[in-house]
């Protein structure tokens, strides 16, 4: 007979981890000895009360055995691909999961938690990722277009080599995020929030950046061809290498677009400024670094 | 106080090596092998059942032991480790190289 105070006590206690390879066999091999431990105290005469504590006390340090089987875990399944596509998998929880290339093309991931996880190569093509959580995940190589990504969660995130395009990301927001040769081409970034972000060979062809705030950021070799920039602000940022470029008709309305860039105490190279320059952007307040 | 973390430190740095030792007399489930050492150490050491089970997956991984399910009736099924043959001789090691430092340690402290 297993003691459900017991059970209670280590569902609990492995809440905070959420799901790893290995987890249920050693909860379930813990809940049985520490029954057997607990009946033991019993058969002695203590109360129920004090038996319980008595035997939650040689459970010992859980964090320190939890750290330790994902770090095995990570060598044991680096390279398991999983297949997730197209299933319903709303709210889960991938906390801290390793899995490189896997597929969750085409699914409902709306509210999925990805903390810490590290999904290199992963593929999200076509997927509702709205409101998910990317925090400190590591999303090199992974495919994340045409998905919905409104109202997510990118803090920290490493973005290398990620393709988001045709993506939509209606109130998301990257804190910290660093973006490596990423490709945004057409995206929907008009309520996106970028907050100390770094970008470094970054493509947003044909996005559209109305009004966007790319405060203190920083964009080396960042690609703005055909881009509608309208009312986007870069103030105090640094720009170096990059492209404005807009194709063939040079129309008045690509003009008055650049023209409505604010790039109020931003730092610029020779090449960037003086590109900007030809479209009429003021850059009055613009140094040249 | 003070002085029972610095040494049950120095015993955690050897729980693996008593676990190999335990299993060299005889297959074990988790809980045996936590009353063992306890009951063993007349008391002195308890061993915490996540260091336990850290050590038993860690020597899992490195084949110093196996397990298998046993055959109870009654109750749940538990999981006996077993001592692999690899697992024997680095008990040996393991156990020469703690005499060895022993014996130094004993000469300079």
């Amino acid at each position: 007979m297993i003691n459900n105070n017991l059970k209670i006590y280590l569902d609990n206690l492995f809440t905070p981890y959420g799901i790893f390879q290995g987890i249920e066999e050693i909860k379930s091999e813990l809940l049985s000895d520490l029954n057997e431990h607990y009946y033991e105290l019993k058969e002695r005469g203590l109360d129920d009360e004090t038996a319980f504590q008595e035997t939650i006390k040689t459970i010992g340090d859980i964090q320190q055995m939890v750290d330790e089987i994902l770090e095995n875990n990570q060598d044991n399944y680096r390279s398991l691909p999983y297949n997730f596509s197209g299933t319903d998998m709303k709210n889960t929880d991938f906390r801290r999961v390793k899995s490189h290339n896997a597929k969750f093309n085409a699914s409902n991931m709306k509210h999925c938690d990805f903390t810490n996880a590290d999904l290199t190569g992963s593929n999200f093509h076509a997927s509702d990722l709205s409101n998910a959580i990317f925090d400190n995940t590591n999303l090199t190589d992974v495919k994340m277009s045409a998905v919905s990504l409104n109202k997510s969660s990118f803090v920290n995130t490493i973005l290398t080599n990620t393709n988001m395009s045709t993506s939509e990301f209606k109130e998301a927001k990257f804190i910290g995020s660093k973006f490596i040769n990423s490709i945004m081409h057409m995206t929907e970034l008009k309520k996106t929030i970028f907050d100390s972000c770094t970008f470094t060979n970054v493509d947003f062809k044909y996005s559209d950046l109305r009004g966007i705030c790319f405060n203190g950021q920083i964009f080396n070799s960042v690609k703005f061809d055909r881009v509608i920039l309208a009312n986007a602000t870069f103030k105090g940022a640094i720009l170096k290498g990059c492209s404005f470029e807009c194709g063939f008709s040079l129309s008045k309305k690509y003009y008055r677009d650049k023209q409505k860039i604010n790039f109020d105490g931003a730092f610029m190279d020779k090449l960037t400024y003086l590109y900007l320059k030809s479209y009429g952007s003021n850059l009055s307040n613009v140094t040249i670094i | 106080m003070y002085k029972k973390n610095i040494s049950s430190d120095i015993l955690r740095g050897h729980v693996d090596t008593m676990i190999l030792r335990l299993l060299s007399e005889g297959d074990k489930y988790g809980y045996e092998i936590v009353k063992c050492i306890n009951k063993n150490s007349n008391s002195e050491y308890e061993l915490k059942e996540a260091t336990m089970y850290s050590a038993v997956r860690r020597l899992k991984n490195d084949d110093e032991i196996d397990w298998y399910w046993g055959d109870e009736t009654q109750g749940g099924r538990r999981k006996y480790y077993k001592i692999t043959e690899k697992g024997k001789n680095t008990y040996i090691i393991n156990k020469n190289n703690w005499q060895y430092a022993k014996r130094i340690l004993d000469k300079l402290l």
